[in-house]
């Protein structure tokens, strides 16, 4: 836990030498501030796009990667983060919710009146102390593993992730308005598309 | 790009730190009381035996921690023929003596040969401890089996 500030602080470090210092606009043009960027890990230059990618990286595990052109590995990163993080989450709302379980249960055995009653009370708040456990244990695991997978993000993303260059998204290059067409096609002879780009 | 880098940063360190410090204690169990609020009946022991008058009686005895005081009496339980414990049926109430152990001396007519109906009597008792702080009723004894037989 000590190492988590330190590592947050490290990649800020990092991201924070690889922006171009603000510069006149009218000394320096952008393409010059690209060609010129201060070098980054290993002494590589690092464009705008790589910082891009690491900020988004931060925010959201495995984005960094989609956007440098890693799709897959992107949407590895991101679903196997969320996916950790949710059960941290369920597993942390279990905690709470046993926890004041634990908390009634103890007020009810401080005030009961019979022996019977006492080691009912006891009984559950045993079986209850063990679910909690239970739950505090899958809840480090996974969370740990959240965290091991975005450090992984961060490692990767910095160090292993090449720009693939930026791809046209979407239907930017059609035009306007709404067609409709039957288009040949070597499987299933032809196919019907409709097109509406607004 | 500076300021947002900074601003995405520090909402990740925001981020972590919620999520990693804002994990909930687990609570722990408070230590088991209930055992030894009111002590506990030991070597609860029965016999058979016949009143100056003649009549049958069970004379029923039993131990306790004399070095608690948190105890005023106990129940004296009673079932007959029936091991079910919602079936016991509460007799008298036995204070703590001054000196020395406690004893109930049962010699109801039910056991007396002239009365009963049949060849012998599955007679089971059990004993309740009363405590003094918060009236707390303390752990029942173990069931005592006694077989009463017709002369």
């Amino acid at each position: 836990m000590i190492l988590l500030p330190i590592l947050v602080f490290m990649i800020a470090g990092t991201v924070m030498a690889q922006v171009p210092a603000a510069v006149p606009a009218d000394s320096v043009s952008r393409q010059a501030i690209d060609s010129t960027a201060q070098s980054g890990f290993l002494g590589t230059p690092w464009p705008e796009r790589r910082v891009v990618s690491t900020v988004l990286s931060a925010l959201i595990p495995g984005s960094g990667q989609t956007y440098l052109g890693h799709t897959e590995k992107g949407a590895a990163f991101t679903l196997g983060t969320i996916a950790c993080a949710l059960v941290t989450g369920l597993s942390e709302n279990n905690v709470v919710g046993r926890n004041e379980r634990i908390n009634e249960l103890r007020a009810q055995y401080q005030i009961a009146t019979n022996y019977v009653g006492a080691d009912t009370i006891w009984t559950k708040m045993v079986s209850t102390k063990s679910l909690l456990d239970d739950n505090v244990k899958r809840r480090d695991l996974f969370l740990k593993l959240t965290v091991a997978l975005w450090v992984a993000n961060m490692v990767d993303v910095i160090f292993f992730s090449g720009d693939k260059g930026e791809k046209p998204f979407g239907m930017r290059e059609t035009e306007r308005g709404t067609s409709l067409a039957i288009v040949p096609d070597s499987r299933n002879g032809f196919n019907a598309v409709l097109t509406v780009r607004f | 790009m500076k300021k947002q880098s900074v601003f995405s940063v520090c909402l990740l360190a925001i981020f972590l730190y919620l999520f990693v410090e804002g994990c909930s204690k687990p609570e722990d169990l408070v230590a088991p009381t209930h055992f030894t609020r009111v002590p506990k009946v030991t070597n609860l022991q029965g016999t058979i035996g016949v009143t100056p008058t003649g009549k049958r009686q069970l004379l029923i005895t039993w131990e306790f921690d004399t070095l608690s005081s948190n105890l005023r009496s106990w129940d004296i339980t009673r079932n007959i023929n029936d091991t079910s414990i919602v079936n016991f049926v509460p007799l008298e109430i036995i204070r703590k003596p001054a000196t020395g152990y406690p004893y109930y001396s049962d010699s109801s007519s039910t056991f007396q040969s002239s009365v009963m109906t049949t060849d012998s009597l599955d007679v089971y008792y059990r004993v309740i401890p009363n405590g003094i702080i918060n009236n707390f009723v303390g752990q029942p004894s173990d069931v005592l089996h006694m077989i009463v037989r017709r002369n």
